[in-house]
């Protein structure tokens, strides 16, 4: 039986060390607790405290995204505000955090629902202070969170067929996770694929769609991923990595590509280089006559 | 003696012995099997004179490709006939292509009646054949440039890349 607490009369309009977030992916496909049990919490809040769970929980309705506020931290442990948006419109309580496992493409947070009790903390905020203290940063939560969602796209992946001229679903999988999370994503399939040994016709399939998504914020930094791996030790991940170099067709990596020529023992991946680095030189030329 | 033309390969899993000095002698890496994809024991390839352009066979591979909702880059071999024929694999010159290039379709040829063991065989002769290749972006500009030209067929070019490529 996890411990649980008592609100204070008066909680901090924005209480450090509380995240707010969503349960699922989907908009709230799962739930922890009965409902019952959101409703007697929301109003065990709204009675209690000077925090507003309905504005708190607002940006929710925008964004699905699990945890919202980079500054703020998840506790593991301890107080979570969570949210679950049903039919009927968002609801939302605070409970404690046991885990963060990921079910499917959610990320689903265990957490024992708020409740009257004993054997309390004396204060939420000094409570939450000691644990934030000691818990991982939100933005390690998240890293954790895209881990799991990256590992669940490449465990289906290894089962799926790329097909020649069909998009994949792995692709659109990864072309989600950047587009919505950015350069942590990026930073998330780089450790993974450092750290595992990843089919090569996964990784492949992975460089060509970081080299093709069409976005501007995350453009330095997925060539900058695929320069990395262009040094790669492995062969048929420095061919790859230069696929995706072409598929992204930016000049800024024409350097790299010239260096990487001029290293390159293989002929067969000499030629492959030749190939993007003329590609890449010929969009050069057409951008300055542009 | 003429040649044939196998398109529609990823270049990564065409690599030999002379990188992997674990493959014997005219090895190739199993990876390579994966893009060969017969069906029936039957292999679509192309038959162009020994001397050829490689024009030619670039515009063979974009014709099959075209056909592809997203096409990517593409390796392709050109290997000899002479390889087939040593492995005794039934040539069936009778099925046309269905490629949008009639002249492409009269070069197409089913290599009929393939065991696993002469699969791969006929991949280790593909592999040590010469290998080209296109990256996405310049089938792309092939594709357009072959519809362009009126060798390819508009309709035989599939909707997505049609209206990617401006060709209406």
């Amino acid at each position: 039986m996890p411990p649980v607490l008592v609100l204070p009369k008066v909680m901090p309009r924005r209480p450090t060390g509380v995240i707010i977030g969503s349960t699922s992916d989907e908009h709230a496909s799962w739930s922890p607790t009965p409902v019952p049990l959101h409703a007697r919490g929301i109003e065990r809040i709204r009675s209690e405290c000077e925090f507003d769970p309905d504005a708190a929980m607002r940006p929710l309705a925008a964004w699905w995204s699990p945890l919202v506020e980079q500054r703020l931290r998840v506790l593991p442990g301890g107080a979570y505000a969570y949210s679950t948006v049903v039919s009927e419109g968002p609801a939302s309580t605070i409970g404690l955090v046991q885990d963060l496992v990921t079910v499917t493409n959610t990320l689903a947070i265990r957490a024992a629902p708020l409740v009257a009790g004993a054997d309390l903390p004396p204060s939420f905020s000094t409570y939450l202070s000691n644990v934030t203290a000691t818990t991982p940063t939100t933005l390690e939560v998240r890293r954790e969170y895209l881990r799991s969602r990256f590992s669940a796209a490449l465990a289906d992946a290894r089962s799926e067929e790329f097909d020649f001229g069909a998009e994949s679903h792995f692709a659109q999988r990864i072309a989600g996770l950047v587009l919505q999370h950015g350069g942590e994503a990026l930073g998330t399939f780089e450790a993974t694929i450092t750290e595992s040994r990843m089919p090569l016709t996964v990784l492949g399939e992975l460089f060509r769609t970081l080299g093709r998504i069409r976005g501007a914020t995350t453009h330095d930094e997925r060539r900058a991923v695929l320069l990395r791996f262009l040094a790669a030790p492995d062969i048929r991940v420095r061919h790859v990595a230069a696929t995706g170099l072409a598929e992204l067709d930016d000049p800024a990596a024409i350097p790299a590509l010239r260096n990487a020529l001029t290293a390159e023992r293989s002929e067969r991946l000499r030629s492959h280089l030749r190939l993007v680095l003329d590609q890449l030189q010929a969009t050069n030329v057409a951008l300055r006559h542009r | 003696m003429s040649h044939f033309v196998i398109g529609s390969l990823k270049s990564e899993n065409w690599y030999t012995e002379a990188d992997f000095d674990w493959l014997p002698a005219g090895g190739v890496i199993a990876d390579c099997l994966k893009d060969l994809k017969p069906d029936g024991g039957i292999l679509s390839v192309y038959e162009v004179e020994e001397t050829a352009s490689d024009d030619l066979v670039r515009r063979i591979v974009a014709a099959i490709a075209a056909g592809a909702n997203n096409p990517r880059d593409v390796a392709y071999f050109r290997f000899p006939r002479a390889a087939v024929e040593a492995l005794q694999v039934t040539i069936n010159p009778d099925e046309p292509g269905r490629t949008g290039d009639d002249e492409v379709n009269a070069l197409h040829r089913d290599l009929q009646q393939l065991s696993a063991t002469k699969l791969a065989e006929l991949a280790g002769a593909m592999a040590h054949g010469t290998l080209g290749r296109f990256t996405a972006k310049t089938l792309r500009e092939r594709i357009k440039a072959e519809v362009e030209a009126r060798r390819l067929a508009l309709e035989k070019v599939s909707r997505k890349l049609r209206d990617e490529l401006g060709l209406g």
